[in-house]
């Protein structure tokens, strides 16, 4: 047997899922030691690959149509669970739902124990792994306080404990900030270089990734290879593959036609915010007595600043008409403002709508103006169907439409949003792509003045965020719609919002000129 | 007994999701037992909340409808009760364990076969009944005149209708309706069902 | 000092005492015995273990009201002289019977009452002196429960959390969609019931990711042992129990 070159074979696996086939006879080697990207559309299966890849699919009750999978040339099927994850372990899309335990050393304890290893070595094997990767002040702190780029750290340290010689990462950092990305990919390119762990990850955008990976394939429909081993010398060739495919291509920038900053109908404030000052959220007034109290005997140190959310001095206007990108790291109130808006956190200072303060406006009224999209779809389907769900939208809108009438602009709207083959499934079966897709049209079929979207484009490949967002924009043009839409994504914000936002240091700064500046010079 | 660890986890976190509804409703419990104490009717107050307490029992057998997954389910939401602070501490499990197997009793002599409404009321009334002859020894009730015995029986019985009985197969169908039980029995019948 | 703790005690083994004295106090109908337990509880936890006084009481408060309630029940409506089956045609003498009924069924509802207090007592006392780990891996390791039910457990309890910030979430949605959320509305049950199967989806393969296996063997951090003090304390306090039910006067 010669030296093991590959860390993961996929032999002809062909997957179906209910009817649908989802690989059909996909076959690719990844490298070891080499960080490897699976790219492609929506719907090419790469995240089901991925599964496949890392031992979870198929479950015990399903099985493989056809193929095999090798993880350091064993056949996954032979080995189990506890066996596989020194192989290989996956992070997963979700910070939130990674662990089962409360806090990180009592999670890597548990991986510890997964794979037999001595009670007497566990605390030795966490202390180290915490002080390699920094993160010794998280060990003891409860998960669900951690922001959701410590939470992915925190995951990642848990498959480091293990020693897992390859990690597979699917869309970890779809719901991260730029700094908190980049930070966990200069982590995973220390972990290649100093102890040759083999990386794979799935995603949309290989913009964090340009700089350390060393190869891509190209996934089509079906998981079929369109491409395999594109490295960064010859990625440029590549480009009209990528466009074509609907994949996000590096500085790829055919949204500048789209932008038409001058455009704003007219000048009218719709929404002004002035003197806001935000605090952390689920703290009710009891709470902050108490937390003031424990502060006082020094068993607790939050302070006050740090309860603080946001405080913005200064007056901010959103135009009518116009769209505003709000950027800043996860988990610093961009959310919490959206509640705020809508009158779900409370808040000091003043948010007008339309000229009037929003505490004299009934909730009622407030929401048939201003409506949102949250980040988790599920929350806000009301129907089994994908078309009904566009349908119940519009009617709550129209009462007087006709049901064919009804029909036929619910199909066009799906239609827009690729979504129209669905339209007999149930919502929750959609991917998630697909769930948030519909989530942004099913509201968006409504009447509202004034939309704001929670990461509308997060998990979107470039395909479905240019619909999205263009169909934000000819909804503004005929409309008068007026949106407000947080992001992570700078590129996307400077190449959609006619203004830009950024919370730094707790208060909203202007950075339009800059994003267009900074755009135009890379 | 092969349970899988989604399904553990599944179980779980619904019990966790019925035991804060069931916090909640006590809540109005407890205003509507304070108002009845001056006439003597406290327990009654509860009387009309105690289907959510089958909920997860009636909701595990009729997802899973196999053995035990009545029992396994209460005692699961019965443990949880018990870690997230209610002031019966472990007594609850001993509950837990009489509501599982009164919701579960029916159902296995139909040999999981039936879970038409009338199975799942007719469960739901036994449960009502086993469970107050449990408070008839263990909480005392036997010290307590039988009419009134009666009137909190009625009243109980009527809420695990209401709950155990018609909303868990209502929302149960509905989940299976949505596709998002596909993993589990009642996915798979009502898959073949629409085939 | 640190010996002892009630928090060192086994839990299983502390659970399991728990139990049998509910069984053994559900026989039987004195008050100086079911409020003895009641206060030797009050006793364990304020001397022998870190719960805190403030937390005692907290927890105490809803307990008192039930237990109150209970009383008064039995009060009203004992079964040997309940006001249900007194004659009340004649108006005048409702007043003098209802409390001569009282009076007689004062035993009665002291039994009812303290009878809730004792078991309340009993439960606070398990709840806050046992550490929710400690008693999992007691209950895997005394009890055989399986570390997949073990583990389970743990991770729901962990994610409650996420379960209230999602509800709000989800009541919220629909509101701003213009659906009527009523509290006794299903729309967001429904969701979080959803949210929920997902959830353990995405646990459960995070934590196989992980290398949890059902049947394969593992190693433990915390291994809770039965010793011969966590049985003499037992036995102790059972025996005690037995001992007051036979010798108590009421």
């Amino acid at each position: 047997m010669k030296v093991c070159e590959a860390a993961i074979t996929v032999e002809d696996v062909t997957f179906r899922y209910q009817k649908r086939v989802i690989l059909d006879h996909v076959s690719l080697t990844i490298p070891e030691g080499k960080i490897s990207l699976i790219m492609g559309a929506s719907g090419s299966g790469k995240s089901t690959l991925s599964h496949i890849a890392s031992g979870l699919l198929p479950e015990e009750d399903e099985s493989l149509e056809s193929g095999e999978v090798y993880v350091f040339n064993q056949n996954i099927r032979n080995l189990t669970n506890n066996r596989r994850a020194e192989y290989v372990t996956m992070m997963f899309q979700n910070p939130d739902l990674q662990f089962c335990m409360d806090t990180l050393r009592k999670e890597m304890r548990f991986c510890l124990e997964n794979i037999s290893v001595p009670k007497d070595e566990m605390d030795s094997r966490i202390e180290r792994i915490a002080e390699e990767l920094s993160v010794e002040s998280l060990l003891d702190r409860k998960l669900f306080t951690l922001s959701g780029g410590e939470k992915q750290k925190a995951a990642l340290c848990c498959l480091r404990v293990i020693k897992s010689r390859c990690i597979i990462l699917d869309e970890p950092f779809a719901n991260l900030d730029s700094i908190s990305a980049m930070n966990l990919i200069s982590l995973l390119k220390d972990l290649r270089d100093d102890f040759g762990m083999t990386i794979v990850a799935v995603d949309h955008q290989i913009d964090y990734w340009k700089d350390v990976f060393d190869s891509i394939i190209l996934l089509g429909s079906n998981g079929k290879i369109l491409s395999d081993g594109i490295t960064r010398d010859t990625l440029s060739s590549h480009s009209s593959l990528f466009i074509k495919e609907g994949v996000f291509f590096p500085d790829y920038e055919s949204f500048k036609q789209n932008r038409f900053a001058s455009s704003i109908s007219n000048d009218k404030e719709i929404v002004t915010l002035e003197n806001l000052v935000i605090r952390r959220g689920e703290e009710s007034k009891k709470d902050r007595r108490r937390r003031l109290k424990r502060n006082k005997r020094g068993i607790f140190k939050l302070d006050e600043a740090d309860m603080i959310l946001i405080n913005q001095k200064s007056k901010i206007s959103f135009m009518k008409g116009s769209m505003t990108a709000l950027l800043g790291r996860s988990g610093c109130g961009k959310t919490t403002l959206f509640l705020s808006l809508l009158k779900q956190h409370s808040y000091d200072g003043t948010i007008e709508y339309d000229g009037t303060d929003i505490k004299k406006i009934k909730l009622k009224e407030l929401s048939n103006n201003v409506g949102i999209v949250f980040q988790n779809p599920i929350n806000q389907f009301i129907t089994q169907n994908v078309l009904e769900e566009v349908k119940v939208s519009i009617k709550l809108w129209n009462k007087t439409i006709d049901s064919d009438e009804l029909d036929e602009m619910a199909l066009d709207m799906l239609e827009d949003y690729g979504l129209r083959d669905y339209k007999r499934q149930s919502p929750y079966l959609l991917s998630q792509g697909q769930m948030r897709r519909l989530a942004v049209l099913s509201v968006l079929a409504g009447g509202q003045k004034v939309l704001l979207l929670d990461e509308p484009t997060y998990g979107q490949d470039r395909k479905s965020t240019e619909t999205i967002m263009s169909n934000l924009k000819s909804k503004m043009e005929s409309d008068g719609l007026t949106v407000i839409f947080t992001t992570h994504d700078r590129k996307l914000a400077a190449s959609w919002a006619d203004s830009i936002y950024e919370l730094n240091d707790k208060s909203f700064i202007n950075v339009t000129e800059e994003s267009e500046g900074r755009e135009s010079f890379e | 007994m092969n349970w899988k660890l989604k399904d553990v986890l599944m179980m779980g976190i619904i019990s966790v999701l019925f035991g804060v509804i069931y916090l909640g409703c006590t809540y109005a419990g407890g205003i509507l037992s304070g108002v009845l104490t001056p006439m003597g009717l406290s327990a009654l107050g509860y009387e009309p909340f105690y289907g959510i307490y089958f909920m997860a029992g009636a909701f595990g057998v009729y997802v899973m409808r196999k053995p035990g997954a009545g029992i396994i389910s209460e005692m699961l939401a019965a443990i949880i009760e018990c870690l997230l602070g209610n002031y019966f501490g472990p007594i609850i499990i001993l509950s837990g364990l009489v509501q599982g197997i009164g919701i579960e009793l029916l159902i296995a002599l139909f040999r999981y076969k039936k879970f038409s409404y009338p199975t799942m009321i007719a469960a739901s009334v036994i449960c009502s009944v086993l469970t107050l002859l449990y408070n008839l020894v263990v909480s005392g009730y036997n010290q307590i005149a039988v009419p009134v015995l009666l009137l909190m029986l009625a009243v109980r019985i009527i809420s695990a209708i209401i709950f155990s009985g018609v909303l868990t197969k209502l929302v149960c169908d509905r989940l299976a309706k949505a596709g998002v039980l596909r993993g589990y029995a009642v996915g798979k019948e009502f898959a073949m069902s629409e085939e | 000092m640190n010996n002892l703790r009630v928090e060192r005690w086994n839990p299983s083994v502390k659970m399991f005492t728990v139990l049998l004295s509910v069984i053994l106090l559900s026989f039987q109908y004195k008050i100086m015995v079911t409020l003895g337990v009641f206060l030797f509880c009050l006793i364990m936890m304020i001397f022998f273990s870190d719960a805190r006084f403030k937390s005692i009481i907290k927890i105490l408060i809803p307990a008192t009201f039930a237990a109150l309630g209970m009383f008064v029940m039995g009060l009203y409506y004992s079964k040997n002289n309940s006001i249900t089956s007194m004659d009340v045609s004649d108006i005048s003498s409702v007043p003098y019977a209802l409390r001569a009924a009282m009076s007689t069924n004062l035993i009665s509802a002291a039994q009812l009452g303290s009878r809730i207090l004792a078991y309340a007592g009993l439960g606070i006392f398990f709840s806050l002196t046992t550490d929710e780990e400690f008693f999992i891996s007691s209950l895997m390791h005394q009890c055989h429960l399986s570390p997949k039910f073990a583990y389970g457990i743990l991770a729901a309890v962990h994610l409650v959390p996420n379960l209230g910030k999602e509800y709000k979430n989800a009541v919220f949605a629909f509101r701003t969609r213009g659906i009527r959320v009523g509290v006794f509305s299903l729309k967001p049950v429904f969701a979080m019931l959803v949210n929920s199967i997902y959830w353990s989806e995405n646990i459960a393969m995070a934590m196989q990711s992980k290398g949890f296996s059902d049947n394969e063997s593992r190693t433990y951090y915390i291994e809770p042992k039965v010793g011969v003090y966590d049985i003499l304390l037992s036995i102790a306090i059972l025996s005690l129990i037995v001992f007051a039910i036979n010798s108590a006067p009421i």
